[in-house]
């Protein structure tokens, strides 16, 4: 898997721009943001760990990044592109085992969101339904 | 395999929402409901999915409780996959994992593109903005 360094403070990506590969941490912390401009108003998100991976929705939609992340400690990370993906496995299918975790428990958070929001729209409804009789 | 073979009748639930998970089905015919249920009890089709497809496939992954309810909408046959032979098959089958990794992503897009829809819908029927922003510009990578 290619390597790449990164030092504090250095941008990994930015929300809104293209991605088409995931990363995972082989040393030091990633802090991930939201806010299009990182001095501007941001909230941070997580604060993330070796082993962790982030960026994995790229390899999924290969939609624009949805938060900006960067490095709060000099930092190596593994990137995970869909060749690597691919070779993973076939070679190394147990290597895989975070990525899967992680996309599990983005289903789950989705889904809790998901209900939700039809909670919300079935009160709204109501609340319609109610005003007018 | 013929012997991790189990049979579900028309209607039988096969797991329901927020039991401990012990294995994972893949369907070797027929057909069945993912069902989620509101906090008011209501119950609604997810999806619905048919041979070759995989389900409860997430709680042997994270070992977290059953997310939704399955339910089985044929009289239906399953390849059941307790944990241990989970374990193996990841570690020496690819094309498992492959399938793993293609069954979840899209039940994560066709979640995704739900939550969405629902969002601009609930957006549009309520006047004021709801709290939801559209999960992955909050929460997202």
């Amino acid at each position: 898997m290619k390597k790449v360094h990164y030092r504090r403070f250095d941008l990994v990506f930015t929300e809104g721009m293209p991605g088409d590969c995931a990363y995972m941490i082989d040393k030091g912390r990633v802090a991930i943001i939201s806010g299009k401009n990182i001095h501007g108003k941001h909230k941070v998100l997580a604060i993330l760990h070796k082993d962790a991976i982030f960026g994995e929705m790229a390899l999924i939609d290969e939609e624009v990044r949805s938060a900006t992340a960067f490095a709060l400690d000099d930092c190596t990370l593994s990137v995970i592109t869909h060749k690597t993906l691919h070779y993973l496995i076939e070679h190394e299918p147990l290597a895989l085992t975070p990525l899967l975790e992680v996309l599990s428990q983005r289903l789950r958070q989705t889904t809790k969101l998901l209900r939700d929001a039809m909670k919300l729209r079935r009160g709204a409804r109501s609340a319609i339904t109610a005003g007018k009789g | 395999m013929d012997d991790n073979l189990t049979t579900f009748y028309k209607g039988e639930i096969i797991f329901l929402e927020g039991q401990s998970s012990k294995c994972a089905y893949i369907i070797d015919s027929g057909r069945v409901g993912i069902y989620r249920e509101d906090s008011f009890g209501n119950r609604s089709l997810v999806r619905t999915l048919e041979k070759n497809d995989i389900f409860g496939e997430m709680g042997l992954i994270d070992k977290y409780p059953r997310s939704a309810t399955v339910i089985a909408l044929q009289d239906t046959r399953c390849m059941v996959i307790e944990r241990s032979r989970f374990d193996y098959l990841k570690k020496f089958n690819p094309h498992f994992v492959a399938s793993l990794i293609k069954s979840l992503t899209e039940k994560l897009r066709a979640t995704i593109t739900r939550l969405n829809k629902t969002d601009r819908e609930s957006k549009s029927t309520q006047e004021e903005k709801t709290v939801l922003p559209g999960f992955f510009k909050n929460k997202g990578e």
